[in-house]
């Protein structure tokens, strides 16, 4: 057998699990093993590495590290060109995926594009040390995961409005008001149209900025809390 | 009557400077006297960003001659509102008779 070919055995140690849950996972759509020409099951090492790897964390490590973690090309955008292009991609595999129809591929699409496009927005000229942003989704998973190092939603809004004195009070000022950290221009709707997406369909979605955490879950108003620590630019995760 | 079909810019609209590079690669095909529509047809989502600047542009270009077709697109739904109830301009003015229409 071909090394690239592994068998499920093997692949469940590599995942540690039991080969049971393999094929439970197999049954359930969640990772599916090709076939041999005998009909033996077996992973490539490519599925099985994305499997493994856990995008939350290795977003959350962009966003939270004193110096800038390698990222595997695939999920850094450094500019926004790239990112609206995958943005398209995923849209486009989003309306192939399972139980998710046309308007909530829509509505995720708008979600992720705004949040995409305000940290190139925000902090072009001004990124403090590495450009760019990661972009991961996984739909085996049904999760999306953004991150940034810029200068955050209270740097940000600060320039317009320097009363503001907290990552909770600018989390808070975001995603209620209709306010732009690039004022004058006639901007500072997105996030506005982000909460009223997300408080009325099946997402879970958290935001993270310095100490200050957003959270809206499904059938529920949104909440903004502190977390226990502090994220350089922004992270955000969206589960379907 | 001049009909704008956003399929032409892409499935998915994202960002104000692609809202704004969209008007000015239109532009020339504009009469600014006559009513232009805006067709939402085979666009997966537009944001509220590139629609806010799309508009705002256009609606400067031709004083808020300005229709939006009924739609069904769930990112234009849900933008609608809100930029209705954030601009007090040409913008909202067209923003709420789309939505009284839809």
């Amino acid at each position: 057998m071909n090394e690239d070919k592994i068998r499920i055995g093997e692949a469940a140690k590599i995942l540690g699990v039991t080969t049971q849950t393999l094929r439970n996972w197999e049954r359930s759509g969640k990772i599916v093993p090709e076939r041999s020409v005998g009909k033996q099951r077996y992973y490539s090492l490519e599925t099985l590495n994305k499997f493994a790897l856990d995008i939350q964390k290795l977003g959350l490590a962009w966003s939270i590290s004193a110096i800038p973690p390698d990222l595997p090309s695939e999920y850094y955008c450094e500019r926004a060109d790239r990112f609206t292009s995958r943005l398209s991609k995923m849209g486009e595999i989003l309306l192939r995926t399972e139980n998710v129809s046309q308007d909530l591929a829509s509505l995720i699409t708008l979600v992720v594009g705004e949040i995409g496009d305000n940290s190139f927005a925000h902090n072009i000229g001004n990124w403090p040390d590495a450009t760019g942003i990661f972009y991961a989704y996984d739909f085996t998973k049904r999760i999306i995961v953004l991150a940034d190092r810029g200068r955050g939603i209270k740097a940000t809004l600060q320039q317009i409005r320097p009363s503001i004195s907290t990552d909770l009070e600018a989390l808070t000022v975001a995603f209620t008001e209709v306010i732009s950290g690039r004022n004058p221009e006639k901007r500072g709707n997105g996030l506005k149209v982000v909460r009223r997406v997300l408080e009325s369909n099946e997402i879970n979605f958290i935001f993270r900025s310095g100490i200050g955490l957003v959270s809206i879950f499904p059938s529920k108003k949104m909440e903004i809390t502190m977390a226990d620590n502090n994220i350089r630019g922004t992270y955000c995760v969206i589960i379907f | 009557m001049q009909t704008i079909h956003l399929n032409k810019f892409g499935n998915v609209l994202v960002s104000r400077p692609a809202g704004l590079e969209a008007f000015n690669a239109i532009r020339p095909q504009l009469d600014p006297n006559e009513t232009v529509q805006i067709d939402f047809s085979d666009v997966l989502t537009v944001t509220p960003s590139w629609l806010d600047e799309f508009l705002t542009q256009l609606t400067d270009f031709n004083n808020g001659n300005v229709i939006l077709l009924p739609t069904q697109n769930a990112s234009v739904l849900a933008a609608l509102p809100v930029l209705a109830e954030a601009r007090q301009d040409h913008v909202a003015t067209i923003v709420k008779q789309a939505m009284k229409q839809q």
